[in-house]
């Protein structure tokens, strides 16, 4: 008797959550979406992606290497009359590489910047295939910042009234560097 | 002369009359039904399992080392990167730890934050684990159904901490980002919703026959090897013994809300098999719902004094005084408890005074839990050891760190 | 019960076995002599007043001159906790009794310990290495032990740090020669169909 009771409990429950999932058919709402032609919804605020930077504002402190964990990011700027490497508002970059084949898009990086020169972007596929397609040059123009805090709005203006825009695009095209950024 | 296996459901199990072979089969370390890398090498007769050795270690990071290499800040990160499907709760659990270390003190609202984002990362979990356990036992619906709350959740975390897996939302002394109070009505959403779809998963996993028939009175953990072993979290709970480290042992301030610790009885199935595991996580979310809404009714504001706001959106929200470059005094050590949603993560930390911890051991519940597995899969069919591998419910990267 | 209580408690029974106990807030534990190592460990999960039944955690510290083997252990039943602390005698013989016999849990931990650590358990039934492969040499988590340099052929970090910055100066090499032109924006950019679209928008 049991065995047509277990029988019988095994179609009723089935039949249960049959009638569950059909439910479904009638119900409106869309769950899935159909990538890559449609991508999901990214906060532009806070999404963690690949990094956004400002090569002209960078002042080649080193803070954002030193607070990477694992030592992704490379800086170099060009030396200054002394034969240093630049620093400061008058530093030229000549090498800023993110290896994001080692990146964790933590974000340790953002906050310590003086300059509010980098930070996470929204963009997230870098395909590549070798480790050094990996390695995106930010000092050729990379991704450039969209600006997010007054502060960094205020840095602008101030470079601007200085007019160190100009005057480091110069530089940097006299040494060959190339910028990707559009002239203003 | 023939035998009945316990958990063979009442075949006959030829011992003597048919000539069988002991076979060594290897499970994994790329089956799907080990919840990634784990290497399973199984002794059998024929359909029955005689003995197991779970083979571990595929994705050994040596998380411990890293920590011993970076500063408390920078290990954060790779915390999330533990039990990658509850990383809030590991972050929550190594920051204490690293607060406790420092002697740092926190500001009333960073602890309900605490609490909120412990609680929701736990409901997030279970809906994974509840959702693939489905599929383990062969029911598909349930794991898109709860992929459909789940995503929401991904949705809210990524909202307020910028990942959708690997929050990195804790700080040491703080969080990544205050919610405001739009974010705060959709995570109340999210939890109406989550609750009014609980049914949903009852009825199609819970209380189905055909999934009863699965996972009841298989792989049954007794309460005395539960102890002797060491199992934590809702395997434990689903072997009758009434402990819950947030209830028993308070840490932060889970004293201050009142919910019910889901115990098993036995009155379905047997004590400590599958079935009561996976329905302990059922219920377990119901209280993690209840946790959260007490914790937002409770929470209060901000104040400015010990907590004040982050000078631009990219600063993280510290309280008042956690110094930059932190320093944990020479010899201190903690020892420090969570209850994660797959036991209990504990983190022991030593210093020396440095900038980076001396000695960080991670204590995984997974780990302690997965070295149970020969014990509960002795006697069972082969089809079984999924099911039993899915309820205990591990996540590799905590087992081999 | 207090760190304190217990200790009181085992100094009572094991005497001058029971070396040292720190009632600390942040990290409570009694340190004890090897050889009382595994007499002290049943103890406390038999004896009614403690009644340790959960091994939590067991671990080592590399101290250089030797090894702290630190055990972590709860009591369900009476809501306590304490840890245990015991020296190896030397960092050459870093050898510790075995709990297994206490508590089974102690197993899997042992033998990461010996794998990662290489304190050896005596006493341990399978003392083999659990994280790392049979064949690797040498214990990771020691404080002398560096970076390999190769594992069956799979180059270590030392070896790639190596290659990379060699790789760096020959692709910088050979930018410097490639005068005047505009190089493009990296060739990552624009190789993917999402890449351009805003996200969140249909296209
Ligand atoms: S996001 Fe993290 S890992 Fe990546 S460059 Fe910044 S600090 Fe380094
Ligand atoms: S912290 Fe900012 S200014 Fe300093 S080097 Fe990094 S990007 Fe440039």
């Amino acid at each position: 008797m049991s065995y047509f009771k277990e029988l019988w409990d095994g179609i009723r429950t089935t039949a249960q959550g049959l009638r569950l999932t059909g439910g479904y058919l009638t119900k409106k709402g869309v769950y899935t979406i159909q990538y890559p032609e449609e991508t999901l919804p990214i906060d532009k605020v806070t999404h963690r992606g690949i990094h956004e930077y400002d090569v002209d504002r960078c002042i080649s402190c080193e803070n954002c290497a030193k607070a990477c964990p694992v030592d992704c990011i490379y800086i170099e700027s060009a030396p200054d009359e002394k034969g240093k490497p630049s620093k400061g508002k008058a530093a030229i970059m000549t090498r800023f590489d993110i290896d994001y084949s080692k990146c964790l898009f933590c974000g340790l990086c953002v906050p310590p910047c003086p300059s509010e020169c980098i930070q996470l972007g929204e963009r997230y596929s870098l395909p590549g295939h070798t480790r050094d397609d990996m390695v995106v040059h930010f000092h050729e123009g990379g991704y450039p910042i969209q600006e997010k805090t007054e502060h960094a709005k205020s840095m602008i203006a101030e470079f601007r009234t200085e007019n160190l825009y100009e005057k480091k695009r110069k530089e940097r095209a006299d040494r060959g560097i190339p910028t990707l950024r559009p002239a203003e | 002369m023939s035998a009945t296996h316990p958990g063979s459901g009442g075949y006959i199990v030829p011992t003597r009359d048919v000539a069988s072979e002991e076979l060594v089969l290897n499970m994994g370390p790329q089956h799907p039904a080990t919840h990634g890398v784990l290497r399973v090498a199984v002794k059998t007769d024929g359909e029955v399992v005689l003995d197991c050795e779970p083979m571990v270690g595929n994705i050994h990071r040596c998380k411990e080392k890293i920590a011993e290499n970076v500063t408390y800040v920078q290990f954060m990160p790779y915390t999330d990167r533990l039990d990658y499907l509850a990383a809030m709760n590991n972050e929550e659990c190594y920051a204490r730890a690293a607060e406790k270390l420092l002697g740092l003190k926190l500001p009333e609202r960073i602890e309900y934050l605490r609490v909120i984002f412990a609680e929701a990362g736990r409901i997030s979990s279970h809906l994974m684990s509840i959702g693939t356990y489905g599929l383990d036992v062969g029911a598909i619906t349930p794991f898109l159904y709860c992929f459909r709350e789940r995503e929401e959740a991904n949705h809210l975390f990524e909202k307020i901490s910028g990942g959708r897996m690997l929050y990195h939302y804790m700080r040491i002394g703080g969080v990544a980002r205050d919610p405001d109070d739009a974010w705060i009505q959709r995570l109340l959403q999210f939890l109406d919703q989550v609750e009014e779809k609980m049914d949903e998963y009852n009825t199609l996993m819970t209380w189905n026959k055909l999934f009863q028939e699965r996972t009841m009175n298989i792989g049954v953990l007794s309460r005395e090897k539960a102890l002797a072993f060491g199992i934590t979290g809702p395997a434990l709970r689903a072997s009758g013994i009434d402990w819950d480290c947030r209830r028993d042992d308070p840490y932060g301030i889970y004293d201050r809300f009142k919910w019910e610790v889901p115990v098993a009885d036995g009155k379905h199935g047997t004590l400590g098999d599958c079935w009561n595991r996976h329905y302990i996580r059922a219920l377990e979310m119901k209280q993690s719902i209840s946790i959260v809404r007490q914790a937002i009714d409770k929470m209060p504001k901000a104040n400015p004094d010990e907590l004040p706001p982050p000078e631009s959106p990219h600063k993280p929200f510290l309280a008042k005084g956690v110094p930059r470059s932190l320093q944990a005094p020479k010899g201190a050590e903690v020892y420090v408890r969570s209850e994660n949603p797959r036991g209990e993560l504990a983190f022991y930390m030593v210093s020396d005074g440095g900038k980076s911890p001396y000695r960080v051991k991670v204590r995984g519940p997974s780990f302690c839990n997965i070295a149970l597995l020969p014990e509960v899969t002795r006697g069972y069919l082969l089809s079984d050891l999924v099911a039993i591998i899915g309820s205990i419910d591990i996540v590799l990267g905590e087992v081999d760190r | 019960m207090t760190v304190t209580e217990i200790g009181a408690l085992l100094k009572e029974r094991f005497g001058e076995k029971i070396l040292e106990v720190v009632d600390d807030e942040r990290h409570g534990h009694v340190r004890v002599a090897a050889d009382a190592w595994v007499a002290v460990a049943t103890f406390l999960r038999d004896d009614p007043r403690t009644r340790m039944e959960m091994c939590h955690d067991v671990t080592a510290v590399d101290w250089i001159e030797h090894f702290d083997v630190v055990v972590h252990l709860y009591s369900l039943a009476k809501k306590h906790k304490v840890a245990l602390k015991t020296k190896t005698p030397s960092r050459d013989d870093a050898t510790c009794p075995s709990l297994t016999g206490v508590w089974p849990a102690a197993d899997w931990h042992e033998r990461e310990t010996w794998d990662l650590m290489g304190v050896r358990f005596t006493g341990h039934p399978d003392l083999r290495r659990i994280l790392l492969p049979e064949d690797w040499e040498g214990h990771p988590l020691r404080k002398d032990e560096g970076n390999p340099l190769e594992y069956h052929g799979i180059p270590g970090i030392a070896a790639i740090r190596g290659a990379e910055e060699r790789l760096r100066e020959e692709e910088l090499a050979k930018k410097k020669q490639r005068a005047g032109g505009h190089p493009g924006p990296h060739p990552a950019v624009g190789s993917h169909p999402t890449d351009g679209v805003t996200p969140g928008v249909k296209p």
